[in-house]
């Protein structure tokens, strides 16, 4: 099929940074959700934050090998990578924000919104204009119009998948193809430490096709069904047990779990700012230098998974217990009390 | 601001001129309301007030240190429970206090050794000063024990 907004190998290449941009942009929300939440309490919410953001990393780990397989160079360092929180998603005629703040009723619904994007109804534009109105980051926009973009998550990643069917095939009719990438640039299953094998050399439209398959089913579930091929659930799901103080288990419908039973104690959480900034912080105090001190410690990580995906694939496997190392840093801010009574600090995330 | 943040804010202040770790390192560890519990469901209310107010009129800056060893580790009844709070925070564990504080000043149930939670485990200052993971907590992933910890990245 052709695809009318890729039109060339390095629109593609763009839109697959812009992948990257947007995989990774779901991290810290959810990280700094699941820190939030105080010490021995919520064990549920914890433990599925915790799978859902070690998978978070496996879909920008499949990003960035996507990109790396037609040629490109995944660049997490870029100033403006790290969106500026709250970011704009799309979700269908609406637009939704995510931020960074503590795990509440309402930071679970925006979950819940970016692990179920909507298709565009048949016969509508996968397209939505929108005019930039603020100063937040926008995902999924459009290759080079930003006041363009995609009708959700969903179809920006149909939108790359189509584009890489259709350039490939005129590749071809040339004796050529798009994926010129260095096959050692792959990141592939023995570098990242995850229940199962599931990344693998992205070289050919198939396994490229397979691999965003498995982002847009690991979020929203294969054909919206609660369970994977695997046997694995789905985070759409995952989270939404935690609205439907149930479990799932197999056989089971999307309106009614049987599975045990779980309970959040939504105050059992630090009352955090929300979408806290620096500038926010009295400059020289304790908040402030430990703030700067968690940015930092987040561009050398951001650093290290550049490396990772630019022909050192080793690197990664540091990458993953070094994000989780970054509770003590959070835990700095979110236990310390905001001047003037507004609650406790959080993470900046202002690389 | 309430009296029961003053009581924890107080708290946090004991602890940090005992531990030598500043408050806010201490409230980092997200454990002062866990101790502060355990604290008062173990030690006689009273012992714990007045090791409070003993510490609230004690002089600041560096007169503080010598006053904080004369006027509450050299007293027989307060001295005991400062030195248990050290270890609190260094361990995330409870001591029992010793044999001769409970014969004179009374022993409640609670007075165990025991580990306040396993979060409060691995919160224990001990590893991070020692530039160490905590031992069978350490973060997921193969190897990973091996990795410098947080902070510790330039030896």
């Amino acid at each position: 099929m052709a695809s009318p907004d890729i039109t060339s190998i390095e629109v593609l290449r763009s839109q697959l940074a812009k992948a990257i941009q947007l995989e990774h942009a779901t991290i810290p929300p959810y990280l700094t959700a699941l820190y939030s939440i105080r010490p021995g309490a919520n064990t549920d919410a914890t433990q599925i934050l915790r799978v859902i953001v070690v998978e978070e990393m496996l879909h920008l780990t499949i990003s960035a090998n996507l990109l790396n397989a037609i040629g490109g160079k995944p660049d997490l360092t870029v100033k403006g990578f790290v969106p500026s929180y709250p970011a704009t998603l799309p979700d269908g005629e609406t637009d939704f924000t995510v931020g960074v703040g503590p795990l509440s009723p309402e930071t679970l619904k925006a979950f819940l919104k970016i692990e179920r994007p909507a298709m565009a109804p048949a016969g509508k534009s996968r397209h939505v204009v929108r005019k930039s109105d603020d100063h937040s980051t926008h995902l999924c926009t459009l290759p080079e119009d930003a006041t363009l973009r995609y009708y959700s998550i969903g179809e920006f990643y149909a939108a790359i998948r189509d584009a890489i069917v259709y350039l490939d095939q005129q590749a071809k009719a040339k004796g050529e193809t798009i994926f010129t990438g260095d096959p050692k640039r792959q990141v592939t299953s023995e570098y990242y430490y995850s229940g199962g094998g599931k990344l693998w050399p992205i070289v050919d439209p198939a396994s490229a096709a397979k691999a965003i398959d498995l982002v847009i089913q690991q979020g929203e579930g294969k054909t919206q069904a609660i369970f994977g091929d695997s046997g694995e659930i789905a985070h759409y799901y995952r989270f939404l047990q935690l609205d439907k103080n149930r479990y799932y288990q197999q056989g089971d419908s999307p309106e009614n779990p049987t599975g045990p039973a779980l309970t959040t104690d939504w105050s059992a959480v630090w009352p955090i700012a929300t979408n806290l900034k620096l500038a926010a912080l009295p400059a020289g105090s304790e908040l402030y230098d430990a703030a700067v001190a968690f940015n930092s410690a987040y561009r050398q990580f951001l650093a290290l998974l550049t490396r990772a995906y630019n022909g050192e694939p080793q690197v990664l496997l540091d990458a993953v217990p070094r994000m989780f190392e970054f509770r003590n840093l959070i835990q700095q801010l979110i236990c310390n009390p905001l001047p003037g009574g507004n609650g406790n600090a959080a993470p900046t995330y202002e690389i | 601001m309430s009296a029961p943040n003053d009581r924890l804010e107080l708290f946090v202040a004991l602890s940090a001129a005992l531990t030598g770790v500043k408050a806010f390192r201490l409230r980092g560890t997200g454990q002062a309301e866990a101790y502060l519990a355990a604290v008062e469901a173990i030690v006689p209310w009273p012992i714990i007030d007045d090791l409070f107010s003993q510490f609230a009129a004690l002089p600041a800056g560096d007169a503080l240190e010598p006053a904080l060893e004369s006027g509450i580790l050299a007293d027989p009844r307060l001295g005991a429970v400062a030195r248990n709070l050290i270890l609190l925070w260094y361990r995330g564990a409870w001591s029992q206090l010793p044999p001769a504080w409970r014969a004179s000043f009374g022993s409640s149930a609670g007075d165990t050794n025991h580990v306040i939670s396993s979060a409060a485990y691995q919160a224990g200052l001990q590893w991070e000063i020692a530039g160490a993971h905590p031992v069978g907590a350490r973060q997921q992933g193969y190897g990973s024990w091996a990795l410098l910890p947080a902070g510790e990245d330039t030896p």
